[in-house]
């Protein structure tokens, strides 16, 4: 085998020296053309991308880096013409997922996204390089992310946007809990140049979904380079529903109206939501060395989201009220803060430094509207405030940068940092009525007399019992070390060890490596360990739900470690997912004007916490025991109970056609694959029973985890710019996801933005998302309900833009 | 052939910096251009004080004249020995010395470029800077009049020229 290896290597040798001499003479020859360009042109072209995430140190070329890294610049999201980040970075970078759920509460409003298939809150979201805090919901019903949290990305405008990089790597060992599939960093624009207003309006081809977002940018220089940029942005969405012609019985037996014409009563799609989004990012020098910063971004939502029909015969009905049944709407609102404040600077001896605060956090407030209390009866009120969710985050850093010229002939990068973060998760109650057993049976119908369900319909929200307030802190510091050897080896090494009031202690390593095999071509790889610590969330959330089991009216409560039942199940409480990170790769420029990168990658995660099944007497006598002296039918749990792996490869390829004076075309092909899998004995408390495995872990949840987002995407997009007109195309295919147990097809989608310079201040675009309408087909109210769709249920969408700078 | 003739998807950073070097020397008139004449270097030195961050691509002006000269780049260690360059490049490690450099210059025909954050406010005279995926110029007109330097309409056109 080595013999083999030696042979091939030896073989591939005069490749590499070919490739070394002609990239050498391209080179030359592209350095000679720039400097006899006329300044118009030189002035034109872009330098290459940087990104600050990968190393704590100095930014590195994206294809300079040990580890892979994309970038999607301000350019990119404006010929997108997507108004939410989320749909940007979909159609940006392969492997991120940002599936539309519909019908899944507050998952409707804050809606997840993932990278590699992993989970929500298995990414680390940055700004400005530092910690962004997550959003309040936990993902508790069926979507994909279900028993996570995550970040809410489209609480940030997106014209505030300078760059988004996406390290696809785990980096644990550098910054933290989370970054385990990857990390996302969003550098706010800055400057104080940039003076451009923003306004897009657009709709689906079905005339529903119009979409009203106004966006304006306004920056100040200040002295000595400092700047303020301020973004405002609206953002109006109507709502989109593909729901089915209802067809099912309405009425009691023998009512006439039961003959009348079925109708829509469902709304399945995209949610009704208003935004007020803002954002800011400054910088004021104090002196030659000394910077102080303050970035930050907020957001309010207002948002309107269906839920099941409840039929003029349903039990759930009080036929006084809604005659005709009805419609419960949740309709949260959701505000997003964050602020950052630092100094930062840099010593004469060279020594960089960076002390900051940062300040987040994210409140949900759910409201409920045309619905009801069965249990009070016909004095019911038809609106609720159903209690809210909150997260607060507090991080102070400080960084230490060194680029030390004692070290061999090249310097040694030494980056040091201290963090210490505080969190908090809070439940509140909301109205009484919007919980509670009114006590009153139902009234009518063959079930007259039963007892009635309790809470509101559609969502019973919070009571005073699911009450928490709950907090942590941790501390943490790390060393990451950076060199290069012979000018072709360039190694990393770096390590984190963290303290977290509820868990303990956590100390993970990693080690990155580059060698320049020739000029053309980098060889890559890292391996990490890593870890993700439990969300507050997940430790502390509770809430009771009322369901309807054989005409039987049930609790089931989600328990969290406060609950009585939590030690009895010996569910809680919760450790951290440990994770191991392999990644090897390549990046080869045979000419100056195309780049490839392909990236293996493998994640191993054990005691991976997930949400179980429910689990009572009907199907663990134990349990059934334990729940005896309550009167709550079925609990689920949060639970360190799954081993998982993750592997794939990401291939991106970009070209660049320069026509001189008939414009130039830029070409990128990316391909993105990943498998997961869960491995090993699912972990159930002896408490569960002989089936506890197949309740923590249901075929339902394996299919979700395995298979419910694409295992693959593949990207090809080309931009043309020309004078005055710039186009862009993309066709994306979609990997086949599955979900109860169906299995849609790939889909091809095409998006095309075609803007034009009309004035030095004006800019018009027109474009359309999904050219080919490509949905899943309508749903029918008795079948399954596929909400996991990385599509959405929308269809074609398109839009008119206008950019006026000033 | 179409493909491999034409510049690059973007540009490597230090290979444009370098570029800048170069032809923002094309543009910049010398008034006193007997300011390089009377110098006794027969050559157009371009001088890197502090560090260097042009990645070798300085080698670019290998076999190069500017202002009719064969372009020299210099290393100089020491600010005294700026006296020999016609345009200096000043490295952010020597931002801490901008005062002294700036008056040891003062009344000599030499062009100061830097990448230091404020140089141009500072009273140096040609900045470049990062804006967005581009690389641009910044140029106090008024140290650059002061010290006897036209900067033609042509760099003007795509230069922020502050001090006017």
């Amino acid at each position: 085998m080595k013999i083999f290896f030696l042979l091939v290597l030896f073989s591939l040798a005069p490749c590499f020296f070919t490739i070394e001499v002609f990239a050498k003479e391209v080179v030359d020859n592209e350095t000679e053309n720039l400097y006899n360009n006329s300044l118009e042109s030189l002035f034109n072209e872009e330098i290459d991308a940087e990104a600050k995430v990968g190393s704590r140190g100095k930014a590195v070329g994206l294809l300079k880096s040990k580890t892979p890294v994309d970038v999607v610049t301000a350019e990119q999201i404006k010929h997108s013409g997507y108004t939410e980040l989320s749909k940007v970075l979909q159609r940006f970078i392969p492997g991120f997922n940002f599936p539309r759920a519909s019908i899944q509460d507050g998952t409707d409003h804050i809606r997840p996204f993932t990278l590699r298939g992993m989970a929500p809150d298995q990414v680390l979201v940055l700004v400005n390089g530092k910690r962004f805090h997550s959003s309040s919901i936990l993902h508790i019903n069926s979507s994909i992310g279900r028993g996570s949290t995550g970040v809410d990305l489209n609480s940030i405008p997106l014209h505030s946007i300078a760059r988004v990089e996406v390290l696809r790597d785990g980096a644990a060992a550098q910054y933290g809990s989370d970054a385990i599939a990857g990390i996302i960093n969003i550098i706010l624009k800055s400057g104080g140049e940039e003076r451009r207003l923003t306004t897009t309006i657009g709709q689906t081809y079905e005339g529903d979904g119009e979409l009203y977002q106004t966006d304006l940018h306004y920056g100040i220089t200040l002295p000595l380079d400092g700047f303020i940029d301020i973004t405002a942005e609206f953002r109006d969405r109507n709502p989109i529903s593909r729901a089915a012609i209802d067809t099912r019985q309405q009425y009691f037996d023998g009512d006439i109206r039961n003959n009348y014409p079925s109708q829509i009563n469902e709304i399945r799609g995209d949610t009704d939501t208003q935004n007020f989004l803002f954002a800011l990012n400054s910088e004021l020098p104090l002196s030659n060395d000394i910077m102080l910063y303050f970035y930050g971004t907020t957001n309010y939502r207002e948002s309107e989201s269906g839920t099941r029909y409840r039929r003029p015969l349903d039990n759930r009905n009080v036929r006084s009220i809604y005659p005709n049944g009805f419609l419960p709407l949740i309709t949260p609102k959701i505000f997003d803060y964050s602020a950052t404040m630092g100094l930062k600077g840099e010593t004469l001896t060279g020594f960089n430094w960076d002390f900051s605060h940062s300040a987040g956090g994210n409140h949900l407030d759910y409201g409920v509207k045309n619905s009801l209390n069965v249990s009070l009866g016909v004095n019911s009120p038809t609106s609720f405030d159903a209690g809210g969710l909150g997260t607060r985050q507090h991080v102070t850093n400080l960084d230490i940068f060194k680029k030390a010229d004692w070290w061999f002939e090249n310097p040694l990068e030494i980056a040091v940092g201290l963090e210490w973060r505080y969190e908090t998760f809070s439940i509140s109650s909301g109205d009484e009525s919007a919980f509670i057993q009114g006590g009153i049976p139902i009234l009518d119908g063959p079930n007259a007399g039963n007892t009635a369900m309790a809470g509101a319909q559609g969502f019973p929200g919070f009571g005073k019992i699911n009450e928490i307030d709950e907090d942590r802190h941790n501390f943490a510091t790390y060393i990451d070390l950076n060199t290069q050897f012979f000018d072709k080896l360039s190694l990393g090494i770096a390590g984190r060890y963290e303290y977290y009031s509820d868990f303990g202690s956590t100390l993970n390593g990693k080690f990155s490596l580059g060698y320049q095999v020739v000029d053309s071509l980098l060889l890559r790889g890292s391996v990490s360990s890593g870890f993700r610590a439990p969300s507050l969330q997940q430790s502390f959330f509770n809430n009771n739900a009322s369901l309807e089991i054989n005409e039987e009216i049930a609790t089931v409560a989600t328990i969290s470690r406060n609950s009585q039942f939590s030690k009895e199940i010996n569910s809680n409480p919760l450790k951290p997912e440990k994770s191991q990170h392999l990644t090897i790769g390549l990046v080869f420029e045979p000419i100056t004007n195309f780049s490839l990168t392909a990236d293996y990658f493998y994640t191993k995660i054990t005691d991976r916490i997930v949400l179980s099944g429910n689990i009572g007497g009907f199907n663990s006598p134990a349990i059934g025991d334990v729940l005896r002296s309550s009167d709550i039918f079925a609990i689920r749990s949060f639970l360190n109970a799954l081993d998982t792996e993750t592997q794939g490869y990401d291939l991106r390829a970009n070209y660049k056609l320069n026509f001189q004076q008939q414009g130039e075309l830029k070409l990128t092909a990316a391909y993105h694959y990943n498998k997961n899998k869960a491995i090993g004995e699912v972990r159930a408390p002896a408490i569960f029973g002989s089936n506890g495995a197949d309740i923590v872990f249901s075929e339902k949840d394996r299919e979700r985890l395995e298979l419910g987002q694409p295992n693959d995407n593949l990207m090809l997009m080309a931009n043309y710019k020309n004078g005055n007109f710039n186009g862009m195309l993309k066709l994306i295919k979609s990997g086949a996801f599955s979900e109860a147990g169906q299995r849609p097809n790939s889909q091809w989608l095409t998006d095309i933005d075609l803007a034009y310079q009309i004035h030095s201040n004006f800019n018009i675009a027109i474009g359309v998302h999904n050219l080919f309408d490509t949905k899943l087909e309508r749903e029918t109210d008795d079948g399954n309900l596929l909400t996991n769709a990385p599509y959405g249920h929308g269809g074609g969408f398109y839009y008119f833009r206008l950019t006026a700078d000033f | 052939m179409l493909f491999f003739s034409t510049p690059s998807f973007s540009v490597d950073r230090e290979e444009m910096k370098a570029v800048y070097l170069g032809v923002v020397s094309k543009h910049v008139i010398w008034l006193t251009n007997t300011a390089i004449q009377q110098q006794e270097s027969s050559f157009f030195n371009i001088c890197i004080f502090g560090d260097d961050s042009f990645g070798g691509y300085l080698k670019l002006y290998d076999n190069k004249k500017i202002k009719n000269k064969p372009v020299k780049i210099l290393h100089p260690k020491e600010i005294e020995n700026l006296a020999d360059c016609q345009l200096v490049f000043i490295g952010q490690s020597k931002r801490g010395s901008l005062a002294k450099i700036f008056n040891f210059i003062d009344g000599k025909a030499i062009l100061t470029v830097s990448l230091i954050r404020g140089f141009a406010e500072k009273k140096g005279m040609i900045q470049f800077y990062e804006n967005g995926s581009r690389l641009d110029v910044k140029i106090n007109y008024q140290v650059t009049l002061n010290h006897g330097f036209e900067i033609k309409s042509s760099l003007l056109k795509y230069s922020k020229v502050i001090n006017r």
